[in-house]
């Protein structure tokens, strides 16, 4: 499913003296399966974009179109573009309510009017996918879930709508180092099967591993756009826009002040760690 | 010792009435002026051990004393919470006035401390947080890391011994979590103030002094950062990962290469120029 977000500026608190320019005139694409990580210093205006994308603001100038259909356009179908795009908030456990974990997960598809029987196939489906047992926990009530398993049921929620595009607003913070391992494999495992992913998030080691391509947002503008190689090459560029370098290239550039002749395409951990064994002589046994 | 606890258990019961041990015979000490940092994975009893170094919790079984005074007895109640802070993960919840300066006097107003003395607290508390330039700020429209920055300031005004720091770094960005780590570190060097972090980065936990790992609310491995994080098995057996420096090492002697243990960036870097 195709994004193309063309022209847009927002402006909050217009004509008063608190007057922000969060996005100014913001083009770009993505492809129909893409895993895209938006980056940007707090303020940025990575927030506001994803809120433009999701359909959740409005007024802003330009357009937005999700699968050939503009936001703007009158006779647009909303509620299709709402089951296009799916939005997962940061903490989206605060938004649990249910008495169940079952209930919570089918209470978007009940609203899209399918039945009893269409809804709890699709909580099935859903759980499925996040990890949860459907038996040991539909009938739990979900504030009795760990942190790692309440966001679990928030994400089903959100997966259980079906929808063709996944919007996450830092959706590892606050989890524990396997939680954060076991969601991040979980939105690859989604994006595997063809959903297009939008990840906003200050972690750039996270990325690196992940994304497919690295949206740079500074002062509203677009800053850089390309593969996490391309976009952690240019080193000044990214130091301008206030973002820390990826562990991983951060090392490598202290490699190179050693003398070390580290290629530009090392991004990630694994690229990293079979350079340094092949250069020091380690083997593999198997 | 400032923190002295001795075979401590924390029950939780259940609505049914079932109890669940959330720490089982828990023993640590930490000595006054110590950094030491508490890892473990959710639900391993971190943020229990945290509610009852000031009391907020009084242990099941077991006793904690802190500076010598037994949290049990509630007549050491407010003498426990003067020398104990803490600092929680989302500083809304921890703010309480609508002007900086008025937030950071709210504990020691209520101390009934003498004004001058307040004004004192909160320039010393200020100063330390490197945040003067807000004091008449309005808490509300700082950002993360600033507000982080002011719940430590009203913590410090209350002049205590320890500061709990409870996944006080979650929910920043990469600034302010940088921001607060620092404070932290001078708060320990400079203040003399003794520090306890749970987190769930690995890499914060490098800095301190002392590490225990809590899991199923036993403390099964406590040392200095290099002796835990090279404990591959329990690392790896309490689902918490390597900080970069240790994760590079575990796989290049995976390969046959000897190579030092160090978390020190500068170190791993002289180690492998060695084996060029």
């Amino acid at each position: 499913m195709s994004i193309k977000v063309d022209n847009v500026s927002f402006t909050y608190m217009k004509k008063t003296p608190f007057q922000v320019n969060a996005l100014k005139n913001i083009s770009f694409e993505i492809k129909d399966g893409d895993f895209v990580g938006i980056v940007g210093h707090t303020g940025s205006g990575k927030s506001t974009l994803i809120q433009i994308i999701s359909g959740l603001l409005k007024e802003y100038e330009g357009n937005v179109v999700i699968d050939g259909i503009d936001y703007n356009d009158k006779k647009a179908d909303r509620t299709r573009l709402r089951r296009l795009v799916g939005v997962v908030f940061q903490y989206p456990e605060y938004q649990l309510f249910e008495e169940t974990v079952e209930k919570d997960i089918a209470f978007g598809p009940k609203k899209l009017g399918l039945d009893e029987k269409e809804a709890e196939e699709r909580v099935k489906v859903a759980m499925d996918l996040v990890g949860l047992d459907y038996d040991m926990y539909r009938d739990v009530s979900p504030f009795q879930l760990s942190g790692g398993q309440k966001r679990k049921v928030a994400i089903a929620g959100v997966l259980a709508m079906e929808p063709q595009i996944l919007i996450l607003d830092e959706p590892i913070a606050g989890l524990d180092p396997q939680g954060r391992e076991n969601f991040l494999e979980l939105i690859k495992s989604l994006n595997e099967c063809g959903m297009t992913i939008l990840m906003v998030s200050h972690n750039m080691d996270n990325l690196v591993e992940y994304a497919k391509r690295i949206i740079v947002l500074k002062d509203g503008e677009l800053f850089m756009d390309g593969t996490p190689a391309e976009v952690f090459a240019d080193k000044e560029k990214v130091a301008e826009a206030s973002l820390n370098l990826p562990e991983v290239a951060s090392f490598c550039d202290r490699l190179r002040e050693k003398g070390f002749d580290v290629p530009d395409s090392i991004i990630r951990y694994e690229q990293l760690k079979d350079y340094i064994i092949s250069t020091v002589g380690g083997s593999y046994d198997d | 010792m400032i923190v002295e606890a001795n075979g401590v258990r924390f029950a939780y019961v259940s609505d049914e009435g079932k109890y669940t041990f959330a720490l089982n015979d828990v023993d640590i000490t930490i000595e006054q002026g110590e950094f030491v940092t508490i890892l473990g994975h959710n639900g391993s009893g971190k943020s229990t051990f945290a509610k009852l170094v000031n009391a907020l919790n009084v242990p099941t079984n077991g006793e904690i004393l802190i500076d010598g005074m037994d949290t049990r007895d509630e007549d050491n109640l407010l003498d426990i919470r003067k020398t104990a802070g803490m600092v929680f993960q989302n500083p809304d919840n921890q703010l309480v006035a609508t002007i900086v300066e008025e937030d950071i006097a709210f504990g020691p107003e209520n101390l009934g401390i003498p004004r001058e003395e307040i004004r004192e607290r909160i320039d010393y508390a200020l100063s330390v947080v490197h945040m003067e330039k807000y004091r008449k700020h309005a808490p509300h429209m700082l950002s993360g890391g600033q507000k982080q920055r002011i719940a430590i300031a009203g913590v410090l005004a209350m002049k205590p011994k320890i500061i709990v720091f409870d996944e006080s770094t979650a929910m920043l960005d990469p600034k302010g979590r940088k921001d607060v780590l620092n404070i932290m570190r001078d708060l320990n060097r400079n203040e003399g103030i003794t520090i306890i972090l749970i987190t769930h980065y690995m890499e914060e936990a490098v800095y301190s002094d002392r590490v225990y790992i809590l899991d199923d609310g036993k403390v099964i491995k406590q040392g200095d950062p290099v002796d835990v994080f090279f404990d591959y098995d329990t690392i790896e057996k309490t689902g918490l990962t390597l900080p970069f420096e240790a994760k590079l090492i575990r796989d290049m002697e995976k390969t046959g290469v000897a190579i030092r243990h160090t978390l020190d960036t500068e170190e791993l870097l002289e180690g492998i120029c060695q084996l060029k």
